[in-house]
């Protein structure tokens, strides 16, 4: 063997192995082309060629990277069903374009291949299909392409192919993630639309609190929200909100609107409503799994005296804690039928003095929070100001009234267990032995 | 400086000087460089490859890409002090069959 040969498969296998690692690496894939016709040329020596991508959806084959084919060479050339046959067929093997002439395709494109002096055409299948191809004008020396030129082009061939197949696989994974995130933005839209029709209806039915549910779930919304959840937990605590009154659907309409304190028949009536909610919403799949539960448990108090079941603090699902906060601060905030809405200062009161027995000690300081920074403009968003309008929220010293509040809670409740205990009729013992866990 | 342009010997004559390995990086510059001298009206390109030790497949590609450029510009190429390892490979690939080697 002569040294030329030895010479010209180590330049050849240095090439092949930088293409190895040109596709595998993390370059744009316009580059990785790019790069990979170089080395195709600069491995043989070839004086002019292109790698293009073949679309089998439109059937046509797009150039990626040109290499001296002048500015008049199709950028886009279409396969009929006979080339794609052939050339699926042949696999990866070179065609020498001036003994192709048979096929359509190099029919309507002889003169762009001649005037180019295209000599080479390689289509890259890869699995059984055409992902591109590259053509390859006359070599540097003039001499005919080898047997063995051919060899290493196809070697180089399947990588250049490979690449393309792996770009169109994450393209069409892309695409197909695009389709889901939409499909589930759609679905979430039809979620929140239903969940957003359902609180209208449940507040048709109470014509004394029309637009109660959705204020709850806008209320429950700001709490999350300045706890610091992320968005969907805090649009879980929304939907929640809306829904909290659901089993008030199957409540006499006379009751819900009754114009005098209701009897204890009635109230027992009243009273189910939180059990019927988690009825109707526990059989539906919601995307935050909490709802049913905030419905249930929403008139529950830190001191076991709420209901249905009188349950303890940390018994009670946080969830519900903030729907409760959020509907309890929504009742003192909005007129009654056998009460007037009270004022701001007086609701920041009670909600302090029953902080620790009905609310958590966090959910208060974190809505308070909220509605003081709306109120020193560090927060534009005017949510307190649409919820309970312009004068409610300005009245004199509410501010002041907030941040004494504030300083004043402690940010734990010792009050807790002792009501709880208190309520039980026992002493210190009676609390170790409540049912905390 | 991988690449520099000495000061012309004539009007119509550049000399660049290529850097010790002529990759894709190197051999882009160089060709950035025949680009510049062709459309500033010269039409003798003197390539010097005196500091050049390795040329790979890419560079390969380039200096061919190059030729075709001068070609079209009806500039010649000449390439000067390459070593006899690299004047190997230029004969091996045909090269040296579009440019004079001094």
């Amino acid at each position: 063997m002569s040294m030329q040969p030895d010479r010209k498969l180590i330049h050849a296998f240095g090439a092949l192995a930088e293409l190895g690692q040109e596709v595998s690496n993390k370059n744009s894939f316009q580059e990785t082309i790019r790069t990979s016709l170089h080395l195709i040329s600069g491995a043989i020596g070839i004086m002019r060629g292109g790698i293009a991508r073949y679309s089998r959806f439109a059937h046509e084959l797009n150039m990626l990277a040109v290499r001296a084919l002048g500015d008049d060479f199709p950028l886009t050339m279409n396969l009929t069903g006979e080339d794609e046959r052939q050339f699926l067929a042949a696999g990866m093997t070179p065609i020498e374009v001036s003994q192709a002439q048979v096929l359509p395709f190099f029919q309507v494109y002889n003169s762009s291949f001649e005037g180019r002096r295209l000599e080479l055409f390689v289509p890259l299948v890869v699995r059984d299909e055409i992902v591109g191809s590259i053509f390859l004008g006359e070599k540097a020396s003039g001499e005919p392409y080898t047997s063995y030129d051919k060899d290493i082009i196809c070697a180089m061939g399947q990588h250049i192919g490979v690449a393309i197949a792996q770009r169109n696989l994450m393209a069409e994974i892309e695409r197909r993630s695009d389709e889901n995130r939409q499909l589930f933005e759609e679905m979430r839209s039809t979620y929140h639309d239903t969940v957003r029709a359902f609180a209208a209806a449940i507040d048709c039915k109470d014509k004394y609190t029309e637009g109660h549910s959705v204020r709850v779930g806008k209320f429950s919304e700001i709490i999350a929200a300045e706890l610091g959840w992320g968005v969907e937990e805090t649009e879980g605590a929304a939907v929640a909100g809306y829904l909290h009154d659901v089993g008030k659907l199957t409540v006499e309409r006379k009751i819900i609107n009754a114009p005098y304190r209701i009897n204890a028949k009635e109230s027992s009536e009243l009273n189910k409503h939180p059990s019927v909610g988690f009825e109707i919403l526990q059989p539906i799949h919601h995307p935050y799994t909490d709802v049913p539960l905030a419905a249930k448990y929403h008139h529950e108090r830190l001191d076991g005296r709420g209901y249905p079941d009188g349950l303890y603090d940390r018994e009670i699902p946080y969830i519900a804690k903030i729907v409760n906060l959020a509907d309890s601060f929504d009742a003192m905030t909005t007129d009654r039928p056998y009460k007037a809405r009270r004022p701001a200062y007086a609701v920041i009161e009670d909600l302090q003095r029953n902080t620790g027995k009905q609310f958590s000690p966090e959910l208060t300081t974190a809505f308070l929070t909220g509605m003081l920074r709306e109120l020193k403009g560090e927060d534009r968003t005017k949510r307190f100001r649409r919820l309970l309008g312009r004068d409610y929220m300005e009245a004199e010293g509410l501010s002041e009234k907030i941040r004494y509040t504030l300083n004043e809670m402690a940010p734990t409740s010792p009050m807790t267990y002792v009501a709880a205990a208190a309520s039980l009729g026992g002493g210190e013992e009676a609390v170790l032995q409540l049912p905390i866990h | 400086m991988i690449t520099e342009t000495a000061p012309a010997p004539s009007a119509e004559v550049a000399e660049i000087f290529a850097g010790d390995y002529l990759n894709k990086l190197t051999g882009e510059r160089i060709e950035f460089e025949c680009r510049r001298k062709l459309d500033d009206g010269f039409r003798r390109l003197i390539l010097n490859f005196s500091k050049t030790e390795i040329v790979n497949s890419i560079g390969i590609s380039i200096l061919l890409g190059v030729i075709d450029i001068a070609n079209r510009h009806n500039a010649e190429i000449v390439f000067s002090d390459v070593n006899e390892h690299t004047v190997e490979l230029f004969d091996l690939l045909g090269v040296t069959k579009h440019v004079a080697i001094q």
